[in-house]
């Protein structure tokens, strides 16, 4: 994506010269809590990031964002510090919004609208998700997520720890849950291809998670 | 305070006070439902005063309290008008008076650059709040996320609860496992049931059971 055609282009116009253009390599981290730069926000103009809650050796993946779109220390605006890594899944290409210009910036409303609601609207998917996972059992969640995933009846897993993340499931409940579904004779497991045996079986088991991401 | 000082104290008075005849004033009882998941009502609300309870209920039953709400915060279909229908309906805790604003008028507020960053930093920062507390749950025990409710939730040394049956709610655990732990707790000396109320016997060892979720929700001792 091309600068100009960024969403907050207009008000950052004035800004340019003192914002940094960044860019990420694929594996590395655009903040990270032991660096203390969690707090650092950031404009994606081209690739991709994700935002990953560590604890206690555990990674929960928060959010996933592309371009176009705020990353970063966002939850400080709110007072809601969530400390999260984040960590560019492509080469990405950020403008960095440090902390003086970026309360300068939204003292207009036109960038505090596009502000508040680009990032509202993350939040709310990002709450829908773990609404997803306490209000259904992990063999819905990953029947539903199988079904979506699924091409002439065969989905591709991607690593167990990506799938873990994706999913926010620990490895011990994700083995259970497809053990759970295997057992029933719902899909077999080659390899990292899962493959659906009883097709009508598995939409019923991951029909109300359907009906409740519609 | 009357209705017409508690809505000119409003945050949002500025943004409606020339649409005031076009906004009707709603009262409602507890108990009363606001607005349900079933019933899809694009109407948005607005707290003059009294508090909500924010609940969706799955297709088997389990039921999961999304948030709780008071005066100055907007209520209603709010997660539709960002894509991602949590599915819930309102019910007043208290007696309430809301503002309700219809679509047309949204709409209309909504052309505002100031309004629309209003509406949005508003219920941003609730869903943050909303969001981290459920984050919890994934990250912490039910035993810390309890300890961290028994402080929330403390007078003196008293820890108030109107009921398991609203514990088990509020906190989305069975029954069973709150027992669990209301016991451990008692075993360990962390808190003693009297005839009337549970005492908390040893503040630090509960702060040090609740020590990551304080840590984590940025909360003071």
């Amino acid at each position: 994506m091309k600068i100009h055609q960024i969403a907050i282009y207009e008000s950052i116009e004035g800004y340019l010269d003192r914002i940094p253009v960044v860019l990420v390599n694929k594996g590395e981290y655009v903040a990270k809590k032991e660096d203390g730069n969690t707090g650092r926000k950031y404009y994606i103009l081209n690739g991709r990031t994700r935002v990953l809650k560590n604890l206690d050796g555990r990674t929960f993946c928060v959010d996933e964002i592309g371009e176009d779109e705020f990353t970063g220390g966002l939850s400080r605006v709110h007072n809601q510090e969530l400390m999260c890594d984040v960590l560019a899944m492509e080469d990405t290409v950020l403008l960095e919004l440090e902390d003086m210009v970026f309360e300068e910036l939204l003292k207009d409303p036109r960038f505090a609208r596009i502000f508040f609601h680009k990032t509202s609207q993350r939040v709310y998917k990002m709450y829908k998700r773990m609404l997803l996972n306490a209000m259904f059992s992990q063999t819905e969640i990953l029947a539903a997520y199988i079904l979506r995933n699924q091409k002439d009846g065969r989905c591709v897993c991607p690593n167990m720890n990506v799938l873990c993340e994706d999913l926010g499931f620990s490895r011990r409940n994700l083995y259970n849950a497809m053990n759970n579904i295997i057992k029933s004779g719902e899909i077999e497991k080659k390899g990292r291809n899962l493959y659906i045996i009883e097709n009508e079986a598995l939409m019923e088991r991951g029909m109300h998670v359907f009906d409740y991401i519609a | 305070m009357g209705d017409k000082e508690r809505i000119e104290t409003l945050e949002i008075y500025k943004f409606i006070k020339d649409y005031l005849p076009l906004v009707p004033i709603l009262k409602l009882k507890k108990g009363q439902y606001l607005f349900r998941a079933d019933y899809k009502d694009p109407t948005l609300f607005y707290i003059v005063s009294g508090v909500i309870k924010v609940e969706t209920v799955s297709y088997n039953g389990k039921k999961m309290i999304v948030d709780i709400v008071g005066r100055n915060e907007f209520m209603g279909a709010i997660s539709s008008v960002h894509n991602a229908d949590f599915q819930c309906s309102g019910i007043a805790t208290t007696s309430m008076t809301v503002l309700a604003l219809k679509r047309s008028l949204l709409d209309e507020l909504m052309q505002s650059d100031e309004f629309s960053a209003f509406f949005y930093q508003k219920t941003s920062k609730r869903v943050y709040m909303m969001y981290k507390k459920i984050l919890a749950k994934s990250l912490f025990s039910l035993r810390e996320i309890f300890a961290n409710y028994i402080l929330e939730n403390s007078e003196g040394d008293i820890f108030n609860f109107v009921s398991m049956y609203d514990m088990c709610d509020n906190l989305g655990a069975s029954r069973r496992g709150l027992y669990n732990i209301l016991y451990q707790f008692e075993d360990e000396g962390l808190i003693e049931k009297t005839e009337e109320v549970w005492r908390i016997l040893d503040w630090q060892g509960i702060i040090r059971e609740a020590r990551q979720v304080l840590d984590f929700m940025g909360e003071e001792d």
